[in-house]
């Protein structure tokens, strides 16, 4: 258990982990609505450029749906972005159009192979390394693993990625959100990376609920 | 069939065909040999004259070709096809040529679904080819490849001159290079692949669905009687494009470890330059009829994995096509020769999995949601087939 809370935050539903991530939120919101501000109010412009360092935002790429035990959260890791930059700062992660959702964790991990983890149900997530002493995908370095909100990215060379590893909360049968943004800085430039990729968490423990949910794609 | 030589641009290191980044230096043209090259801001293609022992002197034009429905209407009515210019040039005396855009105008009015064919056109001292080129109409009126990113301009085009026989240099004016075309022959109905589902497990369902307005790069081959054999050759990046306008095609679900590939049909012509009767030849389709089709098809090494639940799944609306070197295979005909096809990038086939068991989601060319999926395989470990 020592081994559990040193790699993933106290669980989602407790009265502390929730009061934490909500101080956590509410801090690092802060920080970066005032960073945000500040930065805004330098440079003269109101909108980051979505085409930066961590690529190119892209929209309506397609999306993920899976099942979540009931009540319980589940772990969207499939994206990812490089950094042909400098070291650039991640401000925030955002889900937009959230409905029902709730976004518990947001890390950044950095992965040098072909391998990546895809989706998880559970917190913490089955497969992920952690107390179980699962090393999962080879080639994504979760000892090198930082909280987004705040995470500073090296530059990448080639292939290498960092895997967005997102734990999320459906909050009714069904959460949803249209796509995640990661918020950074580089150079003294802000910027907006909009990974375009729908998501809905199915926790009603019906297995075909996203057969439907894909038929009939939120974005 | 007249015995005639086959080559798609691009043939065994002839025509080289390569997307360069937007940092590139152009070359202009016409220049003498000792002039040294400068930067000409709004140069759309440039390249080198090869395949002659005289490469300058040339004249290489760039043409956009009619909007798809003109095209069909004029194919229809058996007239010419003539391309606007949009750009003329000389080859220097090394054989260097780059083409500004000197008639925009030529362009806006030949976009269809935000997409302009474009050809470039070389021809002279017993020579001739012809380069076509899709290019989408990315943000700032830029033209960009019909696939990847926006900033891949100008394109560079390497021409590979197809030598001419006598009867046909002596057909030809001096520099036959007007942009024109007539039809030989309408070879009607050719199927066209465009989208894949694999998978090696079973307990994954696959769908795949192909809408209006979804774009298609295809192939695009010349042929000319010069020699007596065929010679066919898929290794370069010679297209035009054709948009589906038909509306929606759903395929059949596929279930287990099918694995097939998705086609439909496109309409395939034979065409003759205007100035050039004899034995100068193109073919490429120049229309989308629709339709599903099935062929059959082993899955691809795909290692780029990501864990999928049983009762989850995804879908993809951009896979950042694949592009099969053979999508379009014109050997019924005699032609001895595949073209390649590729599908569309702004409105494009969709495909869904849904896994009923635990499994992986693999990528061709990287994880599934990324730049360049290019397919997805369904497997069962997280190494994929590799």
């Amino acid at each position: 258990m020592e081994t559990q809370r040193a790699l993933w935050p106290t669980e989602p539903g407790t009265a502390t982990g929730e009061a934490l991530t909500r101080a956590r939120c509410f801090l690092t919101g802060g920080l970066a609505i005032a960073l945000a501000l500040l930065l805004a109010a330098c440079s003269g412009t109101s909108h980051p450029n979505g085409d930066g360092p961590f690529g190119k935002s892209v929209s309506d790429v397609g999306g993920q749906c899976f099942p979540t035990p009931k009540g319980d959260a589940g772990t969207f890791a499939a994206l990812g972005f490089g950094n042909s930059g400098g070291p650039a700062r991640i401000t925030k992660v955002s889900l937009v159009d959230a409905r029902h959702l709730r976004l518990v964790a947001a890390w950044v991990v950095p992965t040098t192979g072909p391998d990546s983890w895809g989706v998880f149900d559970g917190y913490p997530p089955k497969g992920i390394p952690g107390p179980d002493g699962n090393k999962g995908a080879p080639g994504e370095h979760w000892n090198e693993h930082q909280r987004a909100d705040g995470a500073v990215i090296p530059h990448l060379r080639g292939q290498d990625q960092e895997d967005l590893v997102l734990v999320l909360k459906p909050l009714g049968s069904e959460g949803i959100a249209k796509t995640e943004i990661v918020y950074y800085t580089s150079g003294g430039t802000r910027y907006m990376l909009n990974l375009g990729a729908w998501i809905v968490l199915v926790n009603n423990g019906n297995l075909h609920a996203c057969a439907k949910v894909l038929k009939d794609p939120p974005a | 069939m007249r015995s005639r030589r086959v080559l798609t641009l691009g043939l065994a290191g002839l025509a080289l065909v390569a997307l360069t980044g937007s940092a590139i230096s152009v070359i202009s043209a016409p220049a003498s040999a000792s002039n040294p090259p400068s930067v000409a801001p709004n140069v759309i293609v440039s390249g080198q004259i090869t395949g002659t022992s005289s490469p300058g002197g040339i004249r290489v034009a760039l043409y956009a070709m009619p909007r798809q429905p003109v095209m069909v209407r004029l194919i229809k009515a058996n007239k010419r096809i003539q391309g606007k210019l949009v750009g003329v040039t000389t080859s220097s005396a090394s054989g260097a040529y780059a083409i500004p855009d000197t008639h925009p105008a030529a362009i806006s009015s030949s976009v269809f679904y935000g997409v302009v064919n474009l050809e470039v056109w070389a021809a002279g001292k017993g020579y001739w080819t012809v380069h076509g080129m899709a290019r989408r109409i990315a943000a700032g009126h830029k033209l960009a490849p019909l696939f990847g990113r926006a900033r891949a301009v100008p394109q560079k085009a390497n021409l590979a001159m197809l030598p001419q026989s006598a009867s046909e240099a002596a057909a030809s004016p001096a520099s036959a290079s007007d942009g024109c075309w007539v039809l030989e022959q309408d070879l009607g109905s050719v199927n066209a692949d465009l989208e894949g589902l694999w998978s090696t497990i079973d307990g994954v369902k696959k769908h795949l669905s192909y809408t209006t307005g979804a774009t298609s790069g295809t192939g695009m081959g010349l042929t000319t009687n010069y020699g007596n054999s065929w010679t066919a050759d898929n290794a370069n990046a010679n297209e035009n494009s054709v948009t589906n306008t038909v509306g929606t095609q759903n395929f059949p679900w596929l279930k287990n470890e099918d694995s097939k590939i998705g086609q439909t049909q496109v309409e395939e012509g034979y065409f003759e330059p205007c100035q050039i009767s004899a034995g100068d030849y193109a073919t490429f389709p120049y229309a989308v009829n629709g339709g599903d089709y099935w062929a059959g098809t082993h899955s691809p090494k795909a290692t780029h994995c990501v864990q999928e639940l049983a009762g989850g799944g995804f879908n993809m609306n951009r896979t950042q096509s694949i592009t099969f070197s053979s999508g379009i295979n014109l050997s019924v005909f005699g032609f001895g020769i595949s073209l390649s096809s590729l599908t569309g990038y702004s409105h494009t086939a969709s495909i869904e999995y849904d896994y009923s068991r635990n499994g992986f989601a693999c990528g061709q060319h990287a994880k599934p949601f990324r730049g360049n999926a290019k397919g997805i395989v369904a497997d069962r470990t997280g190494h994929g087939n590799r």
